[in-house]
């Protein structure tokens, strides 16, 4: 699940793991990201969401007692919030296939740190390339 | 900078199908396809075929692509007007994002 009130992010995460063959789930909001995790039948492994949101800490209180994903912030860096999680990092910079792909290797090391392993290809047509993910 | 002023320069190249509805006082004027180069918080960059009325009221709808076993289905309906016009794209600014899912409900930004 991608929680961000941007939508490109969301649509560019979305591929970034899409093409790994998992699922994810955007939303705009924490409200409406609580709706569709009570739709979703599956488990959600993974939250990535932007801790300046209204209503972050509900959504992972109530997403880690359903579901106990690994929840990863990713920061505005000139806003504080502080909420429980796996692992943080900054928003993507993707203005150029350079900053996408230093973003995409320290979000892989990031995601391997915490038990989510993701390889990413050089820079593709999108600049993301094809990924394999794995659960651990 | 200004966050919101920031966000607005953060655009994300992504090529995805669109449907797009133009509006007017009356309702619907009319209907066709395009595909998005990118997506930012203010706005989507589309190509188009179709030529459209710059400042005309526009809704956008893109399905979301990465449920593939379509246990839930969503759409990112976007509304928002026709800013800038180019031979082949036009430029949206967004008013209100919203997902919509298949029949279960709808989710408001």
């Amino acid at each position: 699940m991608i929680v961000d009130d941007d939508v490109g992010l969301l649509f560019w995460l979305g591929e970034i793991f899409g093409k790994a063959g998992w699922n994810t789930v955007p939303a705009l909001n924490c409200r409406q990201a609580l709706t569709l995790a009570a739709m979703w039948d599956s488990y959600i492994d993974l939250v990535l969401v932007n801790p300046a949101l209204n209503g972050v800490n509900e959504l992972i209180e109530t997403l880690s007692r359903v579901h106990r994903p690994k929840i990863v912030v990713l920061h505005d860096p000139d806003i504080e919030a502080v909420i429980p999680a796996d692992g943080e990092l900054d928003r993507p910079d993707l203005a150029t296939s350079v900053s996408r792909a230093r973003w995409a290797e320290r979000f892989r090391q990031l995601l391997t740190k915490i038990g989510v392993g993701l390889e990413i290809a050089p820079d593709g047509k999108n600049g993301m390339g094809d990924a394999n993910l794995s659960h651990n | 900078m200004h966050q919101s002023d920031r966000r607005a320069h953060r655009r994300y190249p992504i090529a995805l199908e669109v449907e797009y509805t133009l509006l007017d006082g009356q309702g619907v004027r009319r209907k066709g396809l395009g595909r998005t180069i990118n997506i930012s918080s203010g706005g989507l960059l589309l190509y188009m075929n179709d030529t459209l009325p710059t400042l005309s009221s526009i809704e956008l709808s893109v399905m979301w692509p990465f449920l593939p076993d379509r246990s839930l289905q969503l759409r990112l309906i976007v509304r928002g007007n026709v800013v800038r016009v180019a031979t082949g794209s036009i430029a949206v600014e967004a008013t209100e994002q919203e997902f919509h899912t298949s029949g279960k409900g709808r989710c408001h930004q």
